[in-house]
């Protein structure tokens, strides 16, 4: 019976997204269904629904997607363009290092990669391409440095995955450094190799007074992010409480400092923002009842057991581990998959045997190159639509920093102390 | 304008306005909450309750804009190649949002009834003050959904005509 209702559970929810019935009532119906076969009420589901948001963590997600919002209104983006530019525009292909330099600085204060698509992507894009670039690889590099978005921290994806693994959501926090700052330098060494090979144009190395100002005039949105760290790493607050003083100083330095947002707009600013969250967030609240019946019919023991009989080894369970993830990746997104599949992820990583902060380290770094594989990869999508380039040209383009990236995470799997060493060191007690 | 049309754009009036508030509500409970217990030792017990309440009504009447505006993810395999199975893709999704829709409000009746005997800790609310807004969700994401049937029936009827080669009035 069980083998059926699974059946039916996946089935269902595979047909309904290829019919394009939208992601969150796919998984409805697919519950709905997989439900009514097992004999279980229907009124679960809206217990489930309503418990799956039932979560103090998860008030992080609208609150950090608030931060991007403002930080792109308030003309903060096109401060940290500028500091990017003084200090990398006169490396060879100059843009493309902009490009990623200034998606990490971003990265610090927004917690997305959607957001820092559609907030860096809209100016540097077109930029990238009058200067010479060609439009493909313009994409693809503002795509793949937005994911650098949900890996250095704040990241709404870690702020869910900590939560529902209970672990230590500042001690991810500080995993996702290393393997970020690695992954923004693979791209800009494959930017320089590309630049040498087509010759990209580069800016004019700027005096280093000039440089020293314009990082003067970023510096107070720049403390955004260190005052979230240390408060999160300290203790002083949680993830939550620090998104929503992320969000009055982002008020107080988009409407007061810099004075780039009216009072009159921020209504619209909010509604948007709260709008924009609900999307995923209601996707989160019916994909707990997905995530109820993954765990009711056994799953996770099943496909254990699966991955069991192939191997056992700690390299072949988290090798299979990130190329499932990789799949679902194709189709889901990755707070999704976090919801429905963790308890099979907490399972497999009990087989591996691997340190709870490293899996989770792993996983959300796969998860977080979801966003570039299609044909569900929205900030590939969205980065092709800005740079007027089919999402499939964007995608061959992005192929080389999506591997760069992942024999970064495999290095990561060798060698787990690499991710995990600034953790060990700043928050040995979370370890 | 049609009724379905003044309906919708009065719920999405009201569910903007409310979300938008809802947002400024919950942060500025949680910056009251952290401001007070580290200045002044004295930590609000209510406040997490009270921000979780919103950020569920936040949740579930944003919900009903997004469908209105199409904005749920969705993939969508055929693109324009095949523009009338996409028509046809679209209708036969409306429909099958009913089915959800059906069952949040139905079954979300039926629950209210089992978490009015529920309360929230510290605030001694009633949980189904707050579960009420799941029915409510679903029932407005009826009106949105028909607006979009609508469309959709009207897109596939058109496109039949002009494959037709009737007109289009």
């Amino acid at each position: 019976m069980n083998d059926t209702a699974l059946m039916l559970l996946l089935g269902i929810f595979f047909i309904t997204i290829f019919l394009k019935l939208p992601i969150c009532f796919a998984l409805g119906l697919a519950s709905v269904s997989t439900m009514l076969y097992l004999g279980i009420p229907l009124a679960n589901i809206i217990n489930i629904m309503y418990a799956s948001l039932d979560s103090y963590p998860f008030l992080a997600v609208p609150l950090f997607m608030l931060v991007g919002s403002l930080m792109n209104g308030g003309g903060i983006t096109d401060r940290l363009m500028n500091v990017s530019s003084a200090w990398v525009g006169h490396i060879r292909g100059g843009l493309g290092h902009v490009n990623v330099v200034v998606s990490m600085l971003f990265a610090g204060l927004s917690g997305s990669s959607q957001s820092d698509v559609a907030g860096i992507g809209t100016m540097i894009i077109p930029a990238m391409k009058k200067a010479g670039f060609h439009a493909p690889f313009s994409v693809a590099i503002t795509a793949a440095s937005a994911t650098l978005g949900a890996i250095i921290p704040p990241s709404i994806i870690m702020v869910i995955y900590a939560s529902l693994a209970q672990i230590s959501t500042g001690a991810l926090f500080l995993a996702g450094f290393l393997p970020g700052i690695l992954i923004g330098l693979s791209q800009m060494f494959y930017c320089y190799f590309l630049a040498v090979k087509f010759n990209y144009p580069r800016d004019q190395k700027m005096p280093m007074k000039k440089r020293l100002t314009t990082t003067m005039f970023a510096l107070p949105p720049l403390l955004v992010p260190i005052i979230i760290l240390f408060g999160v790493i300290g203790g002083v607050f949680t993830a939550t409480e620090s998104a929503a003083i992320a969000v009055c100083l982002s008020l107080l330095l988009s409407v007061v400092v810099y004075k780039s947002v009216r009072l009159r707009d921020l209504g619209a600013i909010f509604s948007d923002s709260a709008v924009t969250s609900c999307i995923s967030l209601f996707m989160m609240a019916v994909a707990g009842c997905v995530a109820w019946l993954v765990g009711y019919l056994n799953l996770p023991e099943l496909i254990t057991n699966y991955i069991l009989s192939i191997t056992s080894s700690y390299y072949g369970v988290m090798t299979m581990l990130i190329l499932v993830l990789s799949i679902l990746g194709m189709l889901l997104n990755p707070s999704i998959i976090i919801i429905a599949f963790m308890p099979v992820i907490l399972a497999l990583g009990k087989v591996a045997g691997a340190h709870p902060l490293h899996l989770g380290i792993i996983v959300n770094l796969v998860l977080a190159l979801a966003v570039i594989t299609p044909p569900y990869g929205t900030s590939l999508l969205l980065a092709a639509q800005i740079g007027g380039v089919s999402p499939l040209r964007a995608f061959v383009s992005i192929i080389p920093m999506f591997l760069l990236a992942m024999l970064i995470i495999f290095l990561g799997v060798v060698f787990p102390e690499l991710f995990l060493c600034i953790p060990r060191f700043f928050m040995p007690k979370a370890m | 304008m049609s009724y379905l049309k003044i309906i919708n754009k009065f719920f999405e009036y009201i569910c903007r306005f409310l979300v938008g508030s809802l947002l400024a509500l919950f942060t500025m409970s949680i910056v009251a909450h952290v401001f007070l217990r580290s200045v002044f030792s004295y930590p609000l017990s209510w406040a997490q309750d009270g921000a979780v309440m919103l950020f569920i009504w936040m949740v579930f009447l944003g919900a009903p804009v997004a469908l209105r505006y199409r904005m749920h993810f969705a993939i969508d395999l055929f693109g324009d190649k095949v523009p009338r199975l996409g028509y046809v893709l679209n209708v036969v999704c409306d429909v099958l949002v009913y089915l959800f829709l059906y069952v949040m409000i139905v079954y979300g009746v039926d629950f209210l009834k089992i978490a009015h005997s529920m309360y929230y800790s510290y605030l001694y609310i009633r949980q189904s003050y707050v579960v009420v807004a799941i029915p409510l969700s679903g029932f407005i994401m009826f009106f949105m959904n028909t607006e979009n049937l609508i469309v959709d029936l009207r897109a596939l009827t058109a496109r039949s005509l002009l494959e037709d080669g009737g007109e289009v009035s």
